[in-house]
């Protein structure tokens, strides 16, 4: 195994193991918690992964960021996974033909992202089964969380171009 | 972009989808039990949640000390102005005692039921996209915890387990839409159902259900499960704020708020067994 690819592996080791501590952040009772609202970290992370690394990776990191929603929450498995699967590859594509890779694009594109899970999680677990006053579902409880998210995006943004950074200028070296 | 269809990473990523459909048929398919990966996933995760959460609730316990000093001091004054009025009340000191031991009667005080059998187990994690206070305990199927095991804490009932894997589980409370338990109100013996309500549940409270018309229920009227297959009987869920009418106006409901201090909860029990539990009644 030569020496580029291996770097390749551990540049990959080393986002998995990021959004694994993301995760733990994002779901720890109390941190970063403001009014009973948590943000959420590893949309981000795969957004920016999807911004540097391009489609491929960023549905990969997509579908993985959406199986660790998934595991904390009580949607059905797999439901986070497909929806941002398909975010990762829209990001990677949108940054290589529509969009210049910087933080004011980043943060559009991971408000979308957000914003998307956000309301078809509301269709498809709340609206769909007619509940009562339902509307208070997306306004108090998920529109926060999406709002609360990207503003801390530029966290895990900075995170994992730092990442990248080092790893691309060692195999350039 | 055309050349990206037709790529071999385009075929990976649509085998990745199925895959993940695969696995979201197979947990509707199998309903609290979770497909191998998210076992796998939480087997890894969940001890590193055990530990991000312990040194959380020792950062914030030890930060509460300098960031409630206004709050303590005017909880101190509260304390001597309450001492003070029960050192007048002296007199009625025997009256007290009476009314404290019937109060603990119905606030649920007491003895616990021979027939539980409980597991401890602490709160690891709280997703920010779940609603109703749901949360992640670190116990699960190799500890003898089992969906639809009941949950509760020191304080009243908290919900029942969801879905459980290896070294964990996830915990839906009775502020979510999806709990139906059936519950009595003490002092009237009504019974009604317990169940979440989106707004209530924004107010920290949930629904008693299929009250008569007629109804006594008052607010401050204790409540309780009255038992049955998915919960056992006589476990306090909370205290009645309100009665009111229902749309139709066919049967009332109560507003109650729960015992159990869901939102804050670290450390809850499982009752991994008990007299009556999954036995349907005979219609």
């Amino acid at each position: 195994m030569n020496e580029k690819l291996r770097l390749r592996i551990a540049q990959q080791g080393v986002y998995v193991l990021l959004l694994g501590v993301l995760y733990v952040l994002q779901t720890t009772p109390g941190f970063l918690q403001v009014g009973g609202v948590r943000p959420n970290l590893v949309v981000p992370a795969a957004i920016c992964i999807a911004m540097l690394e391009g489609e491929f990776l960023g549905g990969i990191y997509g579908a993985l960021a959406g199986v660790l929603c998934d595991l904390g929450g009580m949607s059905i498995f797999g439901f986070n996974g497909i929806i941002l699967l398909a975010a990762g590859v829209a990001a990677g594509l949108a940054f290589i033909y529509l969009l210049r890779p910087c933080l004011a694009n980043f943060l559009l594109v991971t408000l979308g992202a957000l914003a998307a899970r956000g309301l078809l999680d509301y269709f498809f677990n709340y609206y769909m089964w007619g509940y009562r006053q339902v509307w208070r579902v997306l306004v108090l409880e998920i529109l926060p969380v999406v709002a609360y998210s990207t503003l801390l995006a530029p966290l895990p943004y900075l995170l994992c171009r730092w990442v990248y950074g080092r790893f691309r200028q060692r195999l350039e070296d | 972009m055309g050349e990206f269809w037709k790529s071999k990473r385009f075929k990976i990523l649509l085998g990745v989808l199925v895959l993940l459909l695969a696995m979201m048929l197979q947990a509707a398919w199998n309903g609290g039990v979770p497909p191998v990966l998210a076992q796998a996933v939480g087997v890894v995760v969940t001890p590193v949640q055990r530990a991000a959460a312990f040194i959380s609730d020792g950062v914030t316990s030890h930060l509460r000390r300098y960031l409630a000093a206004d709050q303590l001091a005017q909880e101190n004054q509260q304390l001597h102005d309450e001492l003070r009025q029960l050192r007048e009340q002296m007199v009625d000191y025997e009256r007290y005692k009476r009314e404290s031991e019937t109060l603990r009667d119905y606030l649920g005080i007491r003895e616990e039921h021979e027939d539980l059998e409980l597991l401890p187990a602490a709160v690891v994690a709280r997703d920010p996209n779940s609603r109703f206070g749901s949360f992640t305990i670190d116990k699960g199927t190799l500890a003898g915890v089992e969906p639809l095991d009941p949950v509760i804490s020191a304080d009243g009932l908290v919900g029942l387990v969801r879905e459980a894997g290896p070294n964990y589980a996830k915990v839906l409370t009775i502020l979510d839409v999806e709990i139906d338990a059936g519950a009595k109100v003490l002092r009237t013996q009504e019974l009604g159902t317990i169940s979440g309500d989106v707004e209530l549940a924004g107010q920290g409270c949930c629904k008693l259900s299929y009250l008569d018309r007629e109804s006594a229920a008052a607010a401050g009227d204790l409540v309780y499960t009255s038992g049955g297959a998915l919960f056992p009987a006589d476990l306090v869920v909370g205290s009645i704020l309100r009665v009111e009418d229902e749309r139709e106006g066919i049967s009332r409901f109560a507003v109650v708020r729960p015992t159990a201090q869901i939102a804050e909860l670290t450390d809850v029990m499982v009752i991994t067994s008990f007299n009556g539990q999954g036995v349907q009644a005979d219609e």
